[in-house]
């Protein structure tokens, strides 16, 4: 227990008031067998026997009642799971302290937390199996690890408040290292949002700078040397301005590919289940169908990611599955869009080794705080990517 | 009492055989504080020549236990922690001046009455220190 929170009675030694009490019911014991015997304040003769009675029953007796009354008082004085102060200190622990803190706390001998199979903080050296309790750590559904702590004696298990206790700090830890993990998940996201911004940002000015400028200062150039030619010998500035009219049109295919990569125009054209159906890995030899299903309005990022997604895995199907038909259904389900994209090829081979097209699809789906799975049988593969309808953050 | 050290209070009710506990020493309490309180008016003298009273000692032992058992009797009805290690001194020290009563009350209803404080107190220290009945048998309490 700490300085700052001494309780009263953790002060007051267990073996004093245990001898007391002891003293007290050795001295009941005798008193009462003598006073069988016939013992008062007028007759202070005794028989001997009276005397043997009276010690062999304390004998037989002293120890089992030493037994019982130990534990009953250390738990008397120390039964207080600590002070409010010292089990918020757990919350605040360190990760590879946090068993310490909590074994001070509970004052117990022997505290571990596993984290995910792992033994994240030890205090004390592991009694036997017997004098050990589990407690899961839990957020939701999510099993995180255990907290392990052993009993306070050999023997003797915890009280029930005790284990009330453990159930309600291993709920709290488990909360609280689920924050702490989607904390560093939301400062990971964070950080790669951050660094994709800046990729997109130096690639779009790449391509602008080494595409599209260059492109239109040449064709500066080619008109003004169109237009100095075009008094002396209009057939060769005819002939040059063919050639910027071919540049020009080159570079409008850049602009149109580099703002395909922005966003397909396909989706404010048609819609995403439309723009799914015309895209040219819709066209590539396989029979595709796509349907949708209360799909409603979708924001901007979700229809990109999940129109990205959907041609991949119609692309993968064409190139890989040796299929006739391809099934893409596109379904709103409450706060959540389901993609599933199904053919009947020959599945995916065992085992799989993700390439970068499905890794792709699955950091898209993350990115927006979905996930993809895929499933392959005889019947062929479905990929079913589940992401938020409100997108990332929602 | 300063601000970083503040007084550990047990949050909860108290267990049911904790208040039995605190009941019965509250009651033996006022019956040894009662008769302290008519015996002590006579004074050292008179009761040790009356010569079928308690001696003087353990008159005034008795007054100030009585006192210290209701105020650990409060205090244990309040789910305090000391008040409970307070109840089992006073327990302990009214059984240990009552034995002597057992077998050298002058009268019976004096060995009678010492007898019951003894045997009430005991009483009282068993129900202080009984643990929970409903141990932690299961090994996960949420699985």
């Amino acid at each position: 227990m700490s300085a700052r929170g001494r309780a009263p009675g953790a002060g007051f030694s267990a073996p004093v008031l245990v001898h007391a009490i002891l003293l007290a019911y050795v001295l009941a014991v005798y008193v009462a067998v003598l006073v069988a015997d016939g013992l008062s304040a007028t007759n202070v003769r005794t028989h001997w026997w009276a005397h043997v009675v009276a010690v062999a029953v304390i004998a037989a007796t002293v120890e089992p009642l030493r037994r019982w009354l130990r534990p009953a008082v250390e738990d008397l004085l120390h039964d207080a799971p600590g002070e409010a102060s010292d089990l918020l200190a757990v919350l605040g622990a360190e990760r590879g302290s946090a068993a310490e803190t909590i074994a001070r706390a509970l004052r117990t001998r022997y505290v571990e937390i596993v984290e995910d199979g792992v033994s994240t903080s030890v205090a004390g050296r592991r009694p036997a199996e017997g004098d050990v309790v589990q407690v899961p750590l839990r957020f939701a559904d999510d099993e995180l690890g255990s907290l392990h702590v052993a009993t306070r004696r050999p023997g003797v298990p915890l009280t029930a408040g005790d284990v009330r206790l453990l159930g309600d700090l291993a709920h709290q830890l488990g909360t609280h290292r689920y924050a702490l993990a989607a904390w560093a998940r939301a400062q990971e996201s964070r950080a790669l949002v951050v660094t994709a911004r800046e990729e997109e940002r130096r690639r779009i000015r790449r391509d602008l700078h080494d595409g599209l400028g260059p492109a239109l200062a040449s064709v500066k150039l080619q008109l003004a040397a169109a237009q100095r030619l075009l008094a002396d010998d209009p057939a060769q500035a005819g002939a040059l301005l063919a050639d910027v009219r071919a540049d020009l049109a080159a570079t409008t295919g850049d602009v149109r590919r580099l703002v395909y990569g922005l966003r397909p125009p396909l989706l404010d054209e048609l819609g995403l289940a439309a723009a799914v159906r015309h895209h040219p890995a819709a066209q590539a030899g396989l029979a595709v169908d796509v349907r949708e299903e209360d799909l409603g309005e979708l924001p901007a990022a979700v229809e990109v990611a999940l129109f990205r997604i959907a041609t991949e895995a119609l692309h993968n199907a064409a190139r890989h599955s040796g299929g006739r038909r391809c099934e893409v259904l596109l379904r709103g389900r409450g706060g959540v869009v389901e993609l599933r994209v199904s053919d009947d090829g020959r599945g995916l081979p065992a085992p799989l080794l993700a390439g970068v097209g499905v890794s792709a699809m699955r950091e898209r789906a993350a990115e927006l705080g979905g996930s993809v799975v895929l499933t392959s049988g005889p019947a062929g593969t479905t990929v079913t990517t589940l992401v938020p309808r409100r997108g990332p953050g929602g | 009492m300063s601000l970083t050290s503040p007084t550990p209070v047990r949050a909860g009710a108290p267990p049911r055989a904790h208040l039995l506990a605190a009941a019965l020493l509250a009651v033996l309490s006022v019956w040894d504080g009662v008769a302290a309180v008519l015996l002590l008016p006579q004074g050292s003298a008179d009761l040790a020549a009356a010569g079928d009273q308690p001696p003087w000692a353990v008159v005034v032992g008795k007054l100030v236990l009585s006192v210290l058992g209701l105020v650990a009797a409060v205090v244990v009805a309040r789910a305090q922690r000391w008040g409970v290690v307070l109840a089992l001194g006073v327990a302990v020290g009214n059984a240990l001046l009552a034995l002597p009563g057992v077998a050298f009350g002058p009268t019976t209803s004096s060995r009678t009455a010492s007898a019951v404080a003894a045997v009430g107190m005991g009483l009282v220290v068993f129900l202080l220190l009984r643990r929970s009945g409903s141990r932690a048998a299961a090994r996960d309490p949420r699985g």
